[in-house]
């Protein structure tokens, strides 16, 4: 017996098993199937908590205004905690305004960035 | 007919359990004949092990680069599940105090290599997956290199000593 009578005996007796039963059995013991939209409303989620962070931001810094003095001192007063506070939220949290219309807003200012 | 590649992106993209189904359906026969060879027939394990190679594919498809045909991907998982059942075997054998069983008879028993799928079952592991996935499998040298986890040169080596037993054997048979 030379190698090629190996190889092809080898051929010939290959197991080559094939059925539907197993088919059903390997997707029968698939975990469960994820939602479909799964991604999409986690995103929403986290876009309406944001927003939320983002309002509760800004609703806290007009009743300070509103209740206090008034006046450029109290603006600027507000201004230097409001910016720390919203940029340690979007750290913590992810940005609070959505990119597309951050942007938006920024290239809408005078043009001096 | 849709290559892999395309039930692939339907499954990750969809997780759509139809075209994972039409995967394992074209490549049950390669993984399942595999296991069913080096575990000497036993059927039953041999399926428990395809399935579970089929999972394990399923939960890490993400990570499949297709740089390897995936052919040779899932061969790759299947040789993990194997070595992993025969180091069971060998801890449950240890603690039993007895011969751990690698679905391999033995090599010194005459009467077990009387005829090739009894002479393949008396190869050391490694001959014999080398010999399987190339030869009766069909897969390339290459595709069995990556599907084993060892360098070509090993592959063709593994490959040449279990012909040159293979051809020992038979031939003292056909001898007698």
């Amino acid at each position: 017996m030379n190698d090629e009578d190996i190889e092809r005996a080898l051929r010939e007796t290959a197991l080559r098993p094939r059925d539907d039963a197993f088919t059903r059995r390997v997707l029968a013991a698939l975990p469960p199937r994820r939602h479909r939209h799964g991604r999409e409303m986690r995103r929403s989620v986290e876009l309406a908590s944001r927003f939320g962070l983002a309002s509760i931001l800004v609703a806290a810094a007009v009743r300070w205004y509103s209740a206090g003095p008034g006046g450029l001192d109290a603006a600027l007063v507000l201004l230097m905690v409001a910016v720390p506070a919203f940029a340690a939220l979007s750290w913590a949290c992810g940005p609070l305004v959505p990119g597309p219309i951050w942007r938006r807003l920024w290239r809408s200012g005078p043009g001096w960035r | 007919m849709e290559t892999d590649a395309r039930l692939i992106a339907r499954v990750l993209h969809d997780d759509d359990r139809a075209a994972f189904g039409e995967l394992v359906r074209r490549h049950q026969p390669l993984v399942r004949g595999f296991l069913r060879r080096m575990l000497g027939g036993a059927a039953e394990l041999a399926d428990d092990l395809a399935q579970e190679t089929f999972i394990k594919a399923h939960r890490a498809l993400r990570g499949y680069r297709g740089g390897a045909q995936f052919s040779s991907w899932l061969c790759a998982i299947a040789t993990n599940e194997l070595r992993a059942e025969w180091r069971r075997r060998q801890r449950r054998a240890e603690f039993l105090d007895e011969e751990p069983g690698t679905g391999r008879t033995e090599a010194e028993d005459p009467a077990a290599t009387r005829d090739l799928a009894g002479a393949l079952a008396a190869l050391p592991e490694t001959q014999r997956a080398a010999l399987v996935l190339c030869y009766e499998q069909g897969l390339t040298h290459e595709e069995a290199a990556v599907a084993l986890g060892c360098p070509l040169g090993t592959l063709k080596s593994h490959i040449s000593r279990g012909k040159a037993r293979l051809r020992e054997w038979l031939g003292e048979k056909e001898e007698a």
